[in-house]
C-alpha cells in the first residue's frame, strides 16, 4: 500500500491494546506530534453494555495526562463490522463525543487539526472515559501520523 | 490525514471488533477487492494466553469461507504499545504466521499484494485460528484498502 507501505509512509502506533475496561476509563499512547503534518486515531469498539463512554482528544507538554487539556477534533462513526458504512463527518468541541451501547462493534475515526494545538503543546492522546455503571467495553485503538517524509523506521514519537 | 482522511483516501473497513477469542477461532469480513488496488490488514493483540494461533490470508470466489485458498502475504510487526517501534518487513507464505503469547500488546501489519489473488477470486479475508488450549486472546482488526480513487462514501466491499 503506497499511502501506508508497512508504517512507512504513515507511521502507525500501537494505541490501547484491545481490552475489557469495563468502567475503567482509558489514555491511548501519548503521541508526539512535533514531527507530523496530521494526526488521526481509529478507536475500534466490541461489547459496550450498560453504560456510555465519553471520548475526548487531550493535548499535552509531555507525555503524561498532567495538566493535559482538552480540544476539539473531527470524527466519523462506522457501521459495524457486517455493513462496511460511515457516518457523517462531524466536528467535535472539547466536550467530546459519546460512545453508547447502540455503537457496539463500531469503529471511531478521529481527526485533529494539528494547527488547533497550543503552541507549548507538542503531545496527543485520546481519553475514554465510561460511565459508572458500564459492566463491558471491549476497546483498541491505533494513531496513525502523516509524517514529514517516508522511512522504514519513522521517528520515534515517544 | 491527506493519506487517510476519515476513509475517502483509503477505505477503512471494521473487520473484527474487539473481542477474546479464548479458543474460538475468526475469520474476519470479506471483503470484495474488485475495486482495491492493495489491503493492509492491521490486528491488534491484548492479552494472548496459554497457547498459540495462526494467521493466514484467503482468497476466494464469494464472501464466504467455502472453498478459500490462502495466499502469501507480508506482514510487519510492532512492539508493543509503549514502545512505537517496528520489526522487519518479512515475507510469509500459504502456511501462514504463528501468534504466540510474546505478541501481547503488539500491532501486526499484513499486506496483501493483490496479484497474489487468484483470477477467479475477488474476496479476501483473514483467518485466524487458534489452539485449544488457549485461555485469553484479545484480538481486533481493521482493513485498509488503497482504493482507485477517493470519495466521501467509498465503493462498498461487500
Amino acid at each position: 500500500m503506497k499511502s501506508l507501505k508497512y508504517g512507512m509512509n504513515t507511521h502507525i502506533i500501537p494505541g490501547f491494546a484491545p481490552l475489557d475496561i469495563a468502567a475503567n476509563d482509558f489514555n491511548t499512547t501519548h503521541v508526539k506530534v512535533n514531527n507530523a503534518l496530521s494526526y488521526a486515531c481509529l478507536l475500534a469498539f466490541g461489547v459496550i453494555t450498560a453504560d456510555t463512554i465519553n471520548i475526548t482528544v487531550e493535548e499535552s507538554t509531555a507525555a503524561a495526562t498532567t495538566g493535559a487539556e482538552a480540544i476539539g477534533f473531527g470524527y466519523r462513526l462506522s457501521g459495524d463490522t457486517a455493513t462496511d458504512t460511515w457516518g457523517a463527518l462531524t466536528t467535535c468541541d472539547s466536550l467530546g463525543a459519546t460512545i453508547t451501547a447502540n455503537d457496539d462493534n463500531k469503529m471511531l475515526w478521529i481527526e485533529v487539526d494539528l494547527a488547533e494545538m497550543s503552541t507549548d503543546c507538542n503531545y496527543l492522546s485520546v481519553l475514554g472515559v465510561t460511565g459508572a455503571s458500564m459492566s463491558a467495553c471491549v476497546v483498541s485503538a491505533v494513531s496513525f501520523l502523516e509524517t514529514r517524509y517516508g522511512q522504514y523506521d519513522p521517528v520515534s514519537t515517544t | 490525514m491527506q493519506s487517510l482522511r476519515y476513509g475517502q483516501n483509503t477505505h477503512i473497513i471494521p473487520v473484527i471488533a474487539p473481542i477474546d477469542l479464548v479458543a474460538n477461532d475468526i475469520t474476519t469480513t470479506h471483503i470484495k477487492v474488485t475495486n482495491a488496488l492493495r489491503i493492509t490488514y492491521l490486528m491488534g493483540f491484548g492479552v494472548i494466553t496459554g497457547d498459540t494461533a495462526t494467521i493466514t490470508v484467503e482468497c476466494s470466489s464469494a464472501a464466504t469461507t467455502t472453498s478459500a485458498s490462502a495466499i502469501p502475504f507480508t506482514y510487519r510487526l510492532t512492539g508493543d504499545t509503549a514502545m512505537d517501534t517496528y520489526g522487519a518487513v518479512t515475507t510469509c507464505d500459504t502456511d501462514g504466521l504463528l501468534i504466540t503469547a510474546s505478541y501481547d500488546n503488539m500491532l501486526l501489519m499484513v499486506d496483501v499484494n493483490m496479484s497474489d489473488v487468484a483470477d477467479t477470486a475477488s474476496y479476501v479475508a483473514l483467518s485466524f485460528v487458534t489452539e485449544s488450549g488457549m485461555s485469553a486472546c484479545l484480538v481486533s482488526a481493521v482493513a485498509l484498502v488503497e482504493t482507485r480513487y477517493g470519495q466521501y462514501d467509498p465503493l462498498s466491499t461487500t
